[in-house]
């Protein structure tokens, strides 16, 4: 029986679907990849959604859609407020905006073929470099010099600082890498194990009589998977606006 | 009396109007054209015909239908992107 296995990790390859040549800029091209095609996806789909929720309530319907809104909206206020301890309000719309960017990256990662722009490192360390960097230049801004008290905690003895300084700054620094790997490590190995799953059920269902009969078990474990992978969508756009949240409050309130 | 007079609904404001039967004649003028009868939701007509098809039979009443034609819509534009790149290379034969 010839077995076909394709390679599981092919499905995150990144791929040129269109290219632009831009000859008098010299090294130069403007390619479209799979990669870009889906966040613009994304983006349409985020902005269309934004735009489309509000019509049946203009034309005075019951809209179901802004009610789903609504309660993502309300969602995160409580998220933040539990989380930013001072005026964390304000940075609401960027958390909005991360959560429901990582949130539809996931999900249309789950559409079968299509692909997971969060299970590439590129993007989610991009964004995790970005949240951190805006927190620090957002603690530089409000404390000054003051907010390299961060990286001291409080009653350390004067001995132990300069040990503990280097320590927690690269405890600090390390944020930014431990929040973009999470993310994509998540994506990654639920997709392989999909990917591996299925593969192996396709070949059971096929390959034999008892494959036929006894079909429904893999099919079975694979939609249980499915479904624990939607979870861990939800639940990774969830982390991640978590913790920005904390970080952000670590360098709001300087501890 | 003056005080409760602005208490009196309907406020009405119509441009123009000086009083008497002058006022009333525009008054009913202004009423006599606005639309009849129960509200009749149709497509507005600056909309292209198939976009303003399915606003009314989905945008309109906040159906959950979109959002199937969106994964749907993926679906099978992801399977065409997949099957050109991956698919048909492995049809049949092991992945080099």
């Amino acid at each position: 029986m010839l077995c076909i296995l394709n390679n599981p990790l092919e499905q995150f390859e990144i791929i040129k679907l269109l290219g632009i040549d831009a000859p008098l800029l010299p090294l130069i091209e403007l390619p479209l990849t799979n990669l870009g095609l889906y966040l613009l996806i994304v983006l349409g789909v985020v902005i269309s959604g934004l735009v489309i929720s509000f019509i049946p309530a203009r034309i005075g319907r019951d809209n179901s859609w802004l009610v789903t809104l609504e309660s993502i909206y309300g969602f995160l206020v409580n998220l933040v407020d539990s989380q930013v301890a001072i005026a964390g309000h304000i940075y609401i719309p960027a958390i909005i905006a991360l959560f429901s960017f990582i949130l539809l990256c996931n999900l249309f990662g789950l559409i079968p073929y299509s692909y997971t722009v969060t299970a590439q490192f590129a993007l989610t360390l991009g964004l995790s470099f970005t949240v951190l960097l805006g927190v620090t230049i957002l603690g530089l801004q409000r404390h000054g010099v003051h907010f390299f008290s961060i990286l001291v905690p409080a009653g350390t003895p004067l001995v132990l600082v300069p040990l503990l300084v280097v320590i927690e700054a690269i405890s600090y620094l390390a944020r930014a890498i431990s929040l973009g790997v999470r993310l994509s490590a998540n994506m990654i190995s639920g997709h392989v194990l999909l990917k591996i799953i299925s593969t192996f059920s396709w070949q059971f269902i096929t390959g034999s009589i008892l494959g036929v009969i006894l079909g429904f078990l893999p099919v079975l474990f694979l939609t249980a998977l499915y479904a624990l992978e939607l979870g861990v969508a939800i639940l990774q756009a969830y982390v991640f606006v978590l913790l920005t949240a904390s970080y952000l409050n670590d360098v709001l309130s300087l501890h | 009396m003056s005080s409760t007079k602005s208490l009196i609904p309907p406020k009405l404001s119509v441009s123009g109007i000086t009083g008497g039967a002058a006022a009333f004649a525009q008054l009913c003028d202004l009423y006599s054209k606005l639309p009849k009868g129960p509200l009749v939701e149709s497509i507005p007509p600056t909309m292209p015909r198939l976009f303003g098809r399915y606003w009314y039979r989905y945008i309109r009443t906040s159906s959950p239908a979109p959002l199937l034609h969106i994964i749907l819509g993926v679906g099978l534009m992801s399977y065409a992107i997949d099957y050109e790149l991956h698919l048909k290379h492995h049809k049949n034969r092991p992945h080099h």
